[in-house]
């Protein structure tokens, strides 16, 4: 394994192991969003097709 | 890029059995309706996390099974459509809470349920892939 390989699955493993903390704080939601929440939620899947990695290439 | 391949199926995994957990609601929230939010929340994730790391990792992913980059431009073509229209039919059961409605948002919720399921599939399959 070569260094920049090394990096990118210790990049890989810090992202993921931030996804799944952010999906156990999901699971301890206790309440309904407010109004404020909703629009943020909506805001961000927006956003989502700005992102490069949203975009269709073949 | 290979070696993150061992991570995304734990985490498709541990997502799956998140989804299954339930926290203890404040009262007065409907529980339809912040199950339906945890999905919103966790899916959006998931959708985002697996088409940066197709894209990221796009050769050996196709090398190792190209129906990962096919699925990868259905979320991408898709997606977005499924997490909007989730949000529109909670918004639409808050407003009024029938069971046509409850029945709609219900709907939304499985169709993102079986993409996050999916995507670990496919993860799954990559990782079996690799070793």
């Amino acid at each position: 394994m070569t260094p920049a390989m090394i990096i990118a699955a210790i990049n890989g493993a810090i992202d993921l192991i931030g996804l799944l903390l952010k999906g156990a704080q999901a699971m301890k939601q206790d309440k309904e969003w407010t109004a404020a929440e909703d629009k943020a939620y909506s805001d961000a899947v927006e956003r989502l097709s700005d992102k490069d990695a949203w975009k269709i290439i073949d | 890029m290979k070696p993150q391949m061992k991570f995304l199926p734990v985490y498709a995994a541990a997502i799956c059995m998140l989804m299954g957990a339930c926290a203890q609601l404040q009262s007065g929230s409907d529980p339809v309706v912040v199950r339906a939010e945890q999905t919103q929340t966790i899916s959006k994730d998931t959708l985002d996390a697996f088409v940066t790391y197709e894209r990221n990792n796009d050769a050996t992913l196709r090398a190792l099974n190209p129906q990962i980059h096919t699925y990868a431009n259905y979320v991408r073509a898709h997606g977005q459509q499924w997490l909007r229209t989730l949000q529109a039919e909670k918004l639409a059961y808050k407003n009024n809470r029938t069971g046509e409605n409850k029945a709609n948002l219900l709907t939304a919720v499985a169709v993102l349920q079986e993409a996050v399921k999916q995507i670990g599939i496919y993860m799954s399959q990559a990782q079996a892939g690799v070793h």
